[in-house]
């Protein structure tokens, strides 16, 4: 059993409520004595549910209709635990409200007739994580519910670069790291976005990549990326954390200084100079610059008292 | 936090800093010098300069401030990487080398010269230290022999050289005072010190179908009730002897899912004071086991690179290293039903941080020392010995 959130909590009344559930968990393993005495106990099924994570709804539901109903009507958002089919998924844990996919499609499903099946199980879904999935295309990802707050992508390497995720006027998260999916155009990010990882970029960002557009962006992770001055100057100034190790094109130019709420930077391995440290906002709090080789033993550091 | 490590920055950089920064990561800062000063950052409470030359006596300044100030000295005259270390019975400290010599340091004296210097017999590198029960004879595993020498002797001697047929990778001190030698033919050697001969052989490695596995041992430990415990670098593989029969009475192995195939960080052991055993596992990750139980108690998990060194700390605490340099402390006591609160000790690395990434040098061994201190071996040639202060638990609970 792994511990893992969901997003609301199951009262009591709501478990006495609910009506007896089909019980499709005949392949489950022996269900062990302790979580049988607490889940199958209608006082206490609620708190031991919170501990638990999709995986285990298998064993769940063989205790007691009872407890069927209540795994039923969790909310469930388990990200970790893979899914296989998301249509038996779906009609498992009809409440649920985060998946991860198989990165597996042997048999090219999505791409088939009862495709928008699958769609449809995914319809109300808040959080997704679809890492290494290669059937993640342009197509697919059109249909994904406008109800994503929190995508992951990353290492979908099939996805061009020209995809878009406008969209997905609720996505606050994504994660496109080890994709091509920024290196034309960032415009196809909606601008609700408030955190971004756009980590190992498979190739070169387009030139004038800017992201000024993204307003609430408070978190990017771009390590390891191509990311240039030019870049640096388009981020939004309300950017609170900034990870930009590894990053070879940024210079000894680049400028943070518009970034007037910057708490986290980290440069590491950058070639930022002795220039770049001056122009440091003062709200910095986590600054790394471990073996930024072009600062020279006359740096000095601007005032930034947060340090 | 600020972290500078591995940067040109010099003094000015340190009299710029804010006087409200709490965390300072300097390690080798080559142009910062003994002139430095950091009076005017009241506030820190770590300060992480191993490799930088700041003077010992700002150093202890911090310290009395409440600073957690791990960098505490440094030895550097072996001319070889070091491979090994051990405590004698007074409180020195003896190193080996691989080529072939062995320093003995009287630490608790500033002891930055070594005080006794002694040449293995047949100059091949010292591949594992242990002291003798009476406290002045070391054990040196060198090639396929065991030489033990008598260290308080003037010069140092000699006194015995025993053959194991194979080479020797590991020693431990069984409980009757007799010595198990790990061999790179993979099973261990019972040397009856008296009789100067290998007394036994454990044959450790017969693989399922009665196919020798042929595995270098990596490791011994001795558990408190005198079970010995040796380990390859296969983390299935690490075995449980009764040395009094000479029967090996388990085998650990991991049960986490992870495919045999997967990287196995190279075996590392170390017994906790409560007689829980830690073994390095794969993924980077670190097990505690209760070997009387045969089960897994609890994992650490945190570095990202293959554990190098482990040492037990006799308050329930856990020094780890990794081959990227990085050493954690970790509080073990809680481990079984939650992650165990780890700290970032120090990085100790070879050679400098832009060197270090293509010659993997991290510290590759450890040994605390009579006074709280930790001496680490910090690998690579003519990689010096890194003394460490520990901060106390309290710190960290």
């Amino acid at each position: 059993m792994q511990r893992y959130k969901i997003s609301a909590p199951t009262t009591l009344a709501g478990i006495m409520a609910a009506a007896a559930a089909e019980d499709d968990a005949a392949d489950a393993g022996p269900v062990p004595l302790l979580v049988q005495l607490l889940a199958g106990n209608p006082a206490t099924a609620p708190a031991i549910i919170f501990c638990l994570n999709a995986a285990d709804t298998c064993a769940l539901r063989q205790l007691h209709p009872v407890v069927a109903a209540v795994v039923a009507a969790v909310p469930w958002l388990d990200t970790h635990t893979t899914v296989y089919d998301v249509v038996r998924w779906r009609a498992a844990l009809p409440a649920a409200v985060g998946a991860r996919l198989t990165h597996e499609d042997r048999e090219g499903s999505w791409f088939k007739d009862g495709r928008e099946l699958k769609v449809a199980a995914l319809a109300g879904v808040t959080h997704l994580n679809l890492y290494r999935c290669w059937y993640l295309l342009e197509q697919l990802l059109a249909c994904l519910p406008p109800s994503l707050r929190v995508l992951s992508i990353r290492k979908c390497e099939n996805l061009m670069a020209s995809a878009s995720f406008t969209h997905l006027p609720a996505l606050v998260s994504l994660d496109c790291s080890l994709t091509k999916a920024l290196c034309i155009r960032a415009d196809g990010l909606p601008p609700s976005l408030q955190e971004l990882d756009m980590s190992w970029m498979q190739h070169e960002l387009g030139v004038g990549l800017s992201l000024a557009h993204l307003t609430q962006l408070r978190v990017l992770h771009a390590t390891h990326s191509s990311i240039d001055d030019a870049f640096v100057a388009s981020l939004p100034p309300g950017l609170v954390e900034l990870q930009a190790n590894w990053c070879c094109n940024l210079g000894q130019e680049t400028s943070f200084a518009h970034l007037s709420a910057l708490v986290t930077l980290n440069l590491a391995h950058a070639y930022i100079g002795d220039a770049t440290l001056a122009s440091m906002p003062p709200s910095l709090v986590r600054l790394d610059l471990r073996e930024c080789s072009k600062i020279t033993p006359a740096a000095t550091l601007p005032h930034l008292p947060g340090l | 936090m600020l972290d500078v490590s591995g940067t040109a920055i010099g003094d000015a950089l340190l009299a710029s800093l804010p006087a409200g920064l709490a965390e300072f990561r300097i390690t080798i800062c080559p142009n910062v010098t003994p002139d430095a000063t950091l009076e005017h950052v009241p506030a820190l409470r770590v300060l992480h300069s191993v490799d930088t030359a700041l003077a010992p006596g700002m150093l202890a300044a911090c310290r009395a401030r409440g600073c957690t100030v791990p960098a505490a000295g440094k030895l550097s005259e072996h001319r070889g990487f070091v491979t090994s270390l051990a405590l004698l019975g007074d409180g020195r400290l003896a190193s080996g080398d691989k080529s072939g010599e062995v320093r003995v340091w009287d630490v608790a004296h500033d002891g930055g010269t070594a005080t006794v210097v002694l040449h293995t017999g047949s100059g091949g590198a010292v591949a594992a230290l242990a002291t003798l029960p009476d406290g002045h004879r070391l054990a040196a595993a060198v090639a396929a022999s065991v030489e033990v020498w008598d260290v308080d002797a003037v010069p140092p001697v000699l006194c015995l050289t025993i053959e194991c047929g194979a080479v020797v990778r590991a020693l431990a001190v069984l409980r009757d005072g007799s010595l198990a030698a790990g061999c790179a033919d993979g099973n261990v050697r019972v040397v009856d010190l008296g009789a100067g001969a290998v007394a036994a052989v454990l044959v450790a490695h017969v693989g399922p179908e009665g196919t020798y596995r042929y595995q270098a041992m990596m490791a011994l430990a001795v558990l408190p009730d005198g079970t010995l415990v040796s380990g390859t670098d296969d983390a299935n593989n690490r075995k449980v002897w009764d040395v009094s029969t000479r029967a090996c009475v388990a085998t650990l192995e991991e049960a986490d899912g992870v495919p045999y195939w997967c990287s196995a960080d190279p075996c590392h052991l170390a017994v906790l004071t409560d007689g829980r055993l830690v073994t390095t596992a794969k993924q980077c990750k670190v097990q505690l086991w209760d070997v009387a139980a045969r089960a897994c108690v609890g994992v650490l998990a945190g570095h990202r690179h293959n554990l190098s060194a482990l040492a037990a700390l006799p308050d329930g605490r856990l020094v780890t290293a990794c081959d990227q340099g990085a050493i954690r402390l970790w509080d073990t006591r809680t481990a079984a039903s939650r992650p165990a609160p780890v700290v970032l000790l120090a990085e100790v690395l070879y050679g400098g941080l832009q060197r270090y990434k293509s010659t993997h040098h991290g510290p590759v061994a450890l040994q605390l020392l009579p006074d709280g201190r930790l001496a680490c071996a910090s690998g690579g040639a003519d990689g010096p010995l890194h003394l460490l202060h520990l901060p106390p638990p309290t710190a960290y609970e």
